[in-house]
């Protein structure tokens, strides 16, 4: 905390609730408390029963294929949309029917929609000004918001001046610079190219990190979530279908929906299985047994799947391996790895990244051995 | 082909058609372009530029030559004439732009299809009605004993005879303009970004503030474009302030039509013609100044 821009945006929220001087002792506090939110637009159910939870100074994404609900909860949130049931707490406040302008959350919009007619400097001064800021609290804000996010020089600029990475970065900067309890990102990064993605990510979480700032975040690319999040809730039609850290939700995957949108793992038919103790399971599963972790308590032989993910295949053996046996049936390169397809009789389809390296020899139409390592499979329940 | 023309092609396009390589264009080369506009060109020529520039010619050469000007603003019914119809123009241009503004900003933020729909007939009704049929539908609804005054006379307030006076002439003329100034903001809002406005209410904007500062500084120019074109239109009134106005509001139009067809005057008839249309062309040059080119396209941009 010795960095003088943090200290320059801790004096400035000093005007607001305690929650950030005072040091952060066991958990941390809930800024944001979503409870059983419901959004119908006429008989079409948008959301279901959303409830979750964003914790002071964490960045939580939503993800979620389109459609999933994910935009619309971020909408109800900041007041665009009126929930159907449910409510939205700030802070312990209720602000589920609060105008959008009271509700003291920052947005980061898809296409930025930056006001044309106003300068940089303008566009980031904005929510100073409805605030009341003095002229010349606004400018040192202005200022200090325009060095943080490298714009220095740029503040006589209009938007269509700008190109899209420094157009995004005014956007950031006009949400961030009244420091709103709760900042709201609605996939800011998917107008730009791969590379100025990349870039942005990194000085997103930068921002996250220096400033800490409480961060809800929308995008439907698995990618970015995971280069992101503290926390991540992944959507499916209308519902959170499941909420944890990434490493969490990648290796142990709540259900099959999980594992397949997120962890893009492999879906495999189980013969039989048999819960051990500690969330372990013994799985048949094709030609083996093997000993796995589970996140199912279904002791029902239908309703589960084996998730394996892509990378957690290889060519060689190992004691307690998954057993995978089929026919090569598509081979793609992607540089140094190259993704294998193989038709199983038993098991279906089933996709491998692998080294390229340990790919050589292999040809279309060859029948191979693939293993998962002991502990890489996840037993799931169906979703 | 022989060898000769094949030359040409490669050197040119000059088929309208066809690339040098052969490869399908829809770009004119500039001269056919030119060629299929001519029509257009010469019905201008001849309808509008050669009668406007007669006109002046004629103002300025017939009867007392430059004395003709003199006599329309030494005349005190000219005088009242060109007085009345500025006047009321620019407040019908405020009004039409008002409420056109109104009624296009509504139909634009609208997100139901069938009120989207009737606001579209209330603009679009006026337009398909006649000039005469518009403006007996306000005499009727503005005579003595018709529906305004049984109306107040139900409230229990005393019955107004706003027929034949500057007021109904301005009822009649905003009647007319709304339409007009609805269409051309209607493309004015459309081009801009209903998500800024959410944007400026996600920052911490009232709904009346972000109208302020968001919506209508990005419309204004086309505000005073709208503003401008009503103005103009509004110049030459002429059926709404003899049918509404009868001898209580003289419009210009009304004294050169007297000055044609009663006094057979016509240097003077065209010469308050002239003036009437120097007034309506200064509107319009000095609107584009006060918008600007920079300020237009910053606008669209």
């Amino acid at each position: 905390m010795s960095d003088s821009r943090t200290a320059g945006a801790l004096g400035a929220s000093a005007s607001r609730e305690p929650a950030m001087s005072t040091e952060p002792s066991g958990a941390p506090e809930t800024v944001l408390d979503i409870q059983a939110l419901s959004k119908s637009y006429g008989e079409t159910p948008a959301l279901e029963e959303v409830s979750l939870d964003v914790r002071q100074g964490e960045l939580l994404t939503l993800l979620g294929p389109s459609g999933s609900g994910k935009t619309t909860l971020l909408k109800v949130i900041a007041g665009f949309e009126a929930p159907t049931s449910g409510r939205v707490l700030l802070r312990g406040r209720d602000i589920s029917r609060l105008s959008p302008a009271r509700r003291g959350v920052g947005m980061v919009f898809q296409h930025y929609a930056l006001f044309p007619h106003m300068t940089v400097a303008q566009n980031v001064g904005y929510g100073l000004k409805l605030r009341r800021v003095g002229r010349a609290e606004r400018e040192r804000r202005v200022g200090e918001m325009l060095e943080l996010l490298r714009l220095e020089g740029l503040e006589g600029r209009y938007p269509r001046q700008l190109s899209g990475g420094q157009q995004q970065r005014v956007a950031l900067g006009r949400a961030l610079a009244y420091d709103p309890e709760v900042i709201l990102m609605d996939e800011p990064l998917g107008a730009l190219d791969r590379a100025l993605r990349i870039e942005m990510e990194e000085q997103i979480r930068g921002l996250h990190r220096d400033l800490g700032a409480t961060i809800v975040y929308v995008t439907h690319d698995q990618r970015e979530a995971l280069a992101l999040s503290d926390r991540i809730a992944i959507m499916r039609a209308g519902r959170v279908a499941s909420v944890g850290a990434p490493e969490q939700l990648y290796t142990r995957p709540a259900d099959s929906f999980v594992a397949g949108f997120f962890a893009n793992a492999n879906l495999l038919p189980v013969v039989e299985h048999e819960l051990l103790a500690e969330g372990h399971a013994r799985v048949r599963c094709g030609g083996s047994e093997i000993r796995c972790p589970t996140t199912t308590t279904s002791v029902a032989g239908d309703g589960v799947v084996l998730a394996v993910r892509r990378r957690s295949l290889r060519r060689a053996a190992s004691p307690g391996a998954l057993r995978i046996a089929g026919v090569v049936a598509e081979m793609l390169l992607f540089g140094d790895e190259q993704e294998i397809s193989l038709q199983s009789p038993v098991l279906g389809r089933v996709v491998a990244m692998m080294d390229s390296r340990d790919c050589a020899g292999l040809a279309l139409g060859m029948e191979v051995e693939l293993f998962a390592p002991a502990g890489e499979a996840v037993l799931v329940p169906v979703a | 082909m022989g060898p000769a023309g094949r030359s040409v092609t490669a050197n040119l396009p000059a088929s309208p058609r066809r690339e040098a390589d052969g490869r399908w264009s829809a770009i004119l080369p500039n001269r056919w372009a030119l060629l299929l506009v001519a029509p257009l060109l010469a019905v201008l020529f001849g309808f509008v530029v050669y009668p406007l520039v007669k006109l002046t010619i004629d103002s300025l050469t017939t009867g007392n030559g430059i004395g003709n000007y003199e006599a329309v603003f030494q005349s005190a019914a000219g005088r009242r004439a060109l007085i009345t119809t500025v006047l009321a123009s620019m407040l019908v241009s405020a009004l039409a732009v008002t409420l056109g503004g109104l009624l296009a900003w509504h139909i634009r933020i609208c997100r139901h299809r069938a009120v989207r729909a009737v606001l579209w007939l209330a603009v679009l009704a006026p337009f398909w009605m006649g000039t005469v049929v518009k403006n007996y539908a306000i005499v009727i609804l503005l005579s003595a004993e018709g529906p305004l005054d049984k109306l107040l006379e139900l409230l229990g307030l005393a019955p107004v005879s706003l027929l034949y006076t500057s007021t109904a002439v301005a009822i009649g003329m905003v009647y007319t303009m709304v339409p007009y100034a609805a269409f051309s903001l209607y493309g004015v809002f459309l081009g801009i970004d209903e998500s800024l406005l959410d944007a400026a209410r996600g920052l911490g904007a009232s709904r009346a503030r972000a109208i302020t500062s968001v919506m209508l500084p990005l419309a204004m120019p086309g505000i005073v474009a709208s503003g401008a074109l009503v103005f103009a239109i509004s110049l030459g009134f002429y059926v709404t302030p003899v049918l509404l106005g009868g001898a209580q509001a003289p419009f210009m139009a009304s004294f050169i039509q007297d000055y044609i067809f009663t006094f057979f005057d016509y240097p003077i008839a065209s010469a308050a013609s002239v003036i009437l249309l120097a007034v309506a062309l200064l509107t319009l040059g000095l609107a584009l100044a006060l918008v600007g080119r920079g300020r237009l396209q910053r606008a669209v941009a």
